[in-house]
């Protein structure tokens, strides 16, 4: 197998083969699952160098505990998204001991005056969201941000298709709220 | 921010904010995570099938080594015709059995010389001689010491779990009717 024909593999065949030493099978998988695992870290954590480092220890995981993905309990990209949200819980759990407030995530390089404008909206949305509770911040995340539906949503979050309803409004509501008094101060 | 629709325009622009994918470095790290890892997993293999090899060299070259001995088997059994046996009648039993030229199977090996009775057979509380004087084998067994308190020996409780060689005598109807110790 080389590297065209794992373009139409399926994450259970690249798995197997990744397994039996295929360096280029692990390749491929971690092109395809790694913008999605990043991502929800990001903006799960918003720091860039907290979703650098869980993606890793999310692919590191796979590479050693690959046999504890069980293919007929879920997908490969709900397994690593319950991994991922493990570990970025484990860390706000630590950071929050230690205090350490999140980088500046989405800030913008280009100083361009519209580009400055949209940064500090968007500071202010990632602000609002990173306020949430966690419970609500993920289906928040998964559903609205990286568009999941709800089934597999309940199936990364190990819930009810019924609480992601629920919460997902709930944390909408709080976020709504949140917008509104951000926009009552200064940005 | 009192419509759905300024809400979800909000969380569009927050999806598309910020990078979308990791950074080279990350995959950089993971790949070189993954070449250490299956690294590690080669050496352990070569380690484990190098234990094998030598286990088995080791017992190979032991084997050769050591001159062949009446190793005392597990289970020999020795059928015998019926022998003329005396039960006591005093509260030490003792049964003995005299075994006129007990013929051992040719597929089996003999009891070990080395090997001797430290007692005299004991019936066991069901024991009929009837069925004895019919057939009777004997068959060589490891048994907990503790097993021996149903033939009357007497049995340290410190010494229950210890394990003790015995031959079994076996009657016509194949239960054990009585058992003797043997000494190593």
């Amino acid at each position: 197998m080389n590297r065209m024909h794992f373009a139409d593999s399926s994450d259970d065949d690249l798995l197997r083969a990744m397994m039996a030493g295929d360096e280029d099978a692990f390749t491929a998988l971690y092109r395809r699952h790694q913008g999605s695992v990043y991502r929800f870290a990001l903006h799960m954590s918003g720091s860039t160098d907290i979703a650098e480092e869980v993606t890793q220890e999310v692919f590191v995981f796979l590479i050693r505990g690959a046999k504890q993905y069980d293919c007929s309990r879920g997908s490969l990209n709900g397994f690593l998204y319950g991994v991922a949200r493990n570990h970025v819980m484990r860390r706000l759990e630590r950071d929050r001991s230690y205090g350490e407030p999140p980088d500046d995530a989405y800030s913008v390089d280009d100083d361009t005056f519209g580009h400055i404008v949209r940064s500090r909206q968007v500071d202010c949305l990632r602000k609002a969201l990173l306020a949430l509770p966690e419970h609500y911040r993920e289906v928040l995340v998964l559903c609205e941000l990286e568009e999941m539906d709800y089934a597999r949503a309940a199936e990364v979050l190990e819930c009810p298709i019924g609480t992601i309803r629920s919460r997902l409004n709930r944390a909408r509501q709080m976020l709504a709220v949140k917008l509104r008094a951000n926009e009552r101060c200064p940005a | 921010m009192n419509r759905q629709e300024d809400l979800n325009d909000v969380l569009k622009m927050l999806a598309d904010a910020g990078p979308r994918e990791a950074p080279e470095r990350v995959e950089m790290a993971v790949v070189r995570a993954y070449r250490k890892d299956r690294g590690a997993r080669r050496m352990r293999r070569v380690v484990a099938s190098m234990g094998v090899v030598g286990a088995v060299a080791a017992g190979i070259a032991v084997v050769l080594a050591i001159p062949k001995q009446a190793a005392p088997p597990d289970a020999v059994t020795a059928r015998m015709p019926p022998p003329a046996i005396a039960w006591s009648a005093s509260p030490a039993v003792s049964l003995v059995v005299n075994r006129p030229a007990a013929r051992v199977h040719k597929s089996r090996r003999a009891f070990s010389a080395e090997q001797v009775a430290i007692s005299d057979f004991v019936p066991l509380s069901y024991g009929d001689d009837a069925l004895i004087a019919e057939s009777a084998r004997i068959v060589r067994v490891v048994l907990p010491r503790s097993a021996l308190r149903m033939a009357g020996f007497n049995v340290a409780q410190e010494q229950a779990a210890d394990r003790v060689r015995a031959d079994i005598l076996l009657g016509a109807d194949g239960l054990a009717h009585a058992v003797r110790v043997v000494n190593e």
